[in-house]
């Protein structure tokens, strides 16, 4: 077997020291670094995924790969030629304000990760202009709002209307996800997207990228 | 007892941690304990035995001491000792849970229950999810007017009032949650039961929209709960130990709910009936109330399959033989065009029975597979669990058989009944008929 697919292994299996040890010792190889994303951590991440998906992982395994990638990444990402990197877009994501139900959007977050987007996290309860505000200053892609009860759906209305009252509405694409949420109110509040579930929102961001 | 002002030092001293880390820790402590004591899933045993049922709640104790309850807001863990966890579920233990809701004729008391009690659990029932202002009243109506059922666990909330949206912690959701209040007194004035438990308040969500409608009078000790529950997986902030704080100022009696989902941070069954029992043990700690929901669902929402049988029976258990507080399960049906709509419904409600559960909540269908459900626990209360657990699996069976009718039939309220009179179609009628002849060839005593 080769060093990249020991890697893909070693992600895959979620054994941290190994994948580590394996990406140090491709890149004293010379193992072209982009390589060892593309043909290394990534289809390792697609392993865990795919083990989720067949309820061999669960949510604990979900955020484990994610851990055990970017620790890896963090290693290659000196070495990466400039603008090369393996982010396919900035995802700011999180429950609005008066939710504090978490596992719904951590394991959107988790999935878009193990994807290849950057996902920074901004918590439960989260006030509409937090949002904003950590968009503008990590220059987001796209805002994902997750909202769990019926009366906290109007929060995520509540973010959409100040990126339209502030004229900054077309710099990022909001998703909508939770519990009462649906394809029809997020086009009713002008959101740029729903899904269902974790797998459907990381092929919704994609599709939003252009991927 | 623990002095709830006790949690006030704790959530601002407790370990320093980031959500993630809980999180992880949760989820490989709780596999770790599953081995440690050997608890293992049988999908044939859906009513589980003795040995497993404490072996649930050893672990559960184990679980809530090693691992604590992770506050939001200080993102600080809360620690309680094991003496501390284990004088709780004594003063329990030593004195059953009951509570008495309601008023005049239309009072009710809720009481510890043990598995083969020839007593049924008591019947609540009411609107659920999402009404709209014109069927809101007779929605309410179709649950109040069975006189089966005892109490009401929650009214359906309203997205919007006219163009008036609900929204958690502003002047829409008192407003809201006032006409909601409003238009159930009309409904139980019309019926003559004024005096009936409502349960939790719907709409309204947030602790400031709670206190504004209990505080001002509109709904009182008598006929409300007010929920202070830990949030899955193990989680807590200001508001629940706030709200449980106005719940004893106040005289309301607390909500607790327990949930823990299979498939995220619980793998599976046996990791959902520790989390549930841990989670019920962290809420009597600080709300020390008399009743607690078990909720248990896939990451897909599904909440009515062995896996989900298994972990309520299990947690059920675990607090019938040790802690012996009254807890209720939501035997929650589709409504739908098919009979699959009472299959489930009375599917979970015998697993509850049969597993000790002292309240059974129906919510998700209306008033008529309500009292259909009701009767069947009063039906089956006492039987043995040999018996019990061959129904429950003859019923999941016919639950599988019937589940692919579901998609693309489901359907709301006003398809099912006549908004005048309040009494359903006789095309659904139809279906139910159908269910109760499945049913009662599965061996239900119809």
């Amino acid at each position: 077997m080769g060093l990249l697919e020991d890697i893909s292994k070693a992600v895959e299996e979620l054994e941290k020291g190994t994948a580590l040890s394996l990406v140090k010792k491709a890149l004293d190889e010379g193992v072209n670094p982009p390589d060892i994303i593309n043909s290394g951590i990534v289809p390792g991440l697609r392993g865990v995924g795919k083990k989720f998906e067949q309820e061999e992982y669960f949510l604990a395994e979900l955020m484990m790969g994610g851990k055990v990638s970017q620790a890896c990444i963090d290693l290659v990402q000196p070495y990466l030629p400039e603008n090369d990197n393996a982010n396919l877009g900035t995802v700011v994501i999180g429950a609005v304000e008066g939710d504090l139900h978490d596992i719904g959007y951590g394991l959107v977050a988790t999935q878009l990760e193990l994807n290849g987007f950057k996902v920074h996290k901004v918590g439960v309860n989260v006030p509409a202009m937090t949002f904003i505000d950590k968009a503008k200053e990590l220059k987001a892609d796209i805002i994902g709002l997750s909202a769990f009860l019926v009366t906290t759906i109007p929060n995520c209305y509540e973010v959409i209307n100040y990126l339209t009252d502030m004229g900054i509405k077309d710099k990022y694409k909001v998703i909508i996800g939770g519990a009462e949420t649906s394809q029809a109110k997020a086009k009713e509040m002008g959101a740029d997207g729903w899904a269902p579930n974790a797998v459907e929102a990381v092929a919704l961001c994609k599709k939003l990228m252009g991927i | 007892m623990i002095p709830i002002i006790a949690f006030q030092e704790r959530s601002l001293t407790g370990p320093v941690m980031k959500a993630d880390e809980f999180d992880m820790g949760f989820s490989m402590k709780i596999r770790e304990l599953v081995k440690k004591y050997d608890i293992k899933y049988n999908e044939k045993e859906l009513v589980v035995d003795d040995a497993t049922a404490d072996a649930v709640y050893q672990a559960a104790v184990d679980l809530l001491v090693e691992v604590g309850i992770y506050h939001m807001d200080t993102e600080r863990v809360i620690k309680l000792t094991r003496e501390e966890v284990e004088q709780v579920a004594k003063e329990y233990r030593e004195n059953p849970s009951k509570h008495t809701f309601g008023k005049g004729k239309d009072k009710v008391t809720i009481k510890y229950r043990t598995s083969t009690d020839k007593r049924p659990p008591t019947l609540y029932a009411g609107s659920w999810g999402v009404a709209q202002e014109d069927w809101y009243k007779p929605y309410i109506k179709s649950f109040v007017q069975e006189k089966s059922i005892k109490a009401m666990g929650i009214t359906a909330g309203l997205a919007k009032l006219g163009d008036l949206k609900a929204k958690a912690g502003t002047l829409s959701e008192v407003t809201v949650g006032l006409w909601e209040n409003e238009k159930v007194k009309e409904v139980l004035d019309e019926v003559g039961r004024p005096g009936l438990h409502l349960g939790l308040l719907s709409t309204l969500s947030s602790p400031g929209g709670i206190m504004t409608i209990v505080g001002g009078g509109f709904r009182d000790g008598h006929n409300t709960q007010i929920g202070v529950h830990i949030i899955p997986e193990m989680k807590i902030s200001w508001s629940q130990f706030v709200l449980a704080q106005f719940c004893r100022v106040r005289g309301v009696q607390p909500w607790q709910s327990s949930m823990s989902m299979i498939g995220g941070l619980c793998r599976n069954a046996q990791d959902a009936a520790v989390g549930l029992t841990a989670n019920l043990l962290g809420q009597l700690s600080y709300a020390q109330g008399q009743l607690c929901s078990l909720f248990t669902n896939h990451m897909d929402g599904k909440s009515a399959t062995r896996p989900t049988h298994w972990a309520y029976s299990a947690a059920a258990r675990a607090s019938e033989r040790n802690i012996k507080v009254c807890i209720g399960g939501c035997a929650s049906g589709v409504l739908c065009k098919s009979p699959f709509t009472l299959i489930q419904a009375v599917n979970m409600a015998t697993l509850f029975t049969a597993s000790s559960m002292s309240y059974c909540w129906i919510a998700g269908n209306t008033g008529v597979e309500a009292r259909y459900t009701g009767e069947v626990m009063d039906a089956i209360a006492g039987m043995e669990r040999g018996q019990a657990n061959e129904l429950v699996n003859k019923m999941m069976d016919l639950q599988t058989k019937y589940a692919p009718e579901v998609k693309g039939n489901t359907c709301k309220f006003p398809e099912v009944y006549d908004l005048e009179t309040v009494q359903p179609h006789k095309w659904y009628l139809d279906y139910l008929d159908k269910a109760k002849e499945e049913l009662a060839a599965c061996g239900v005593p119809y």
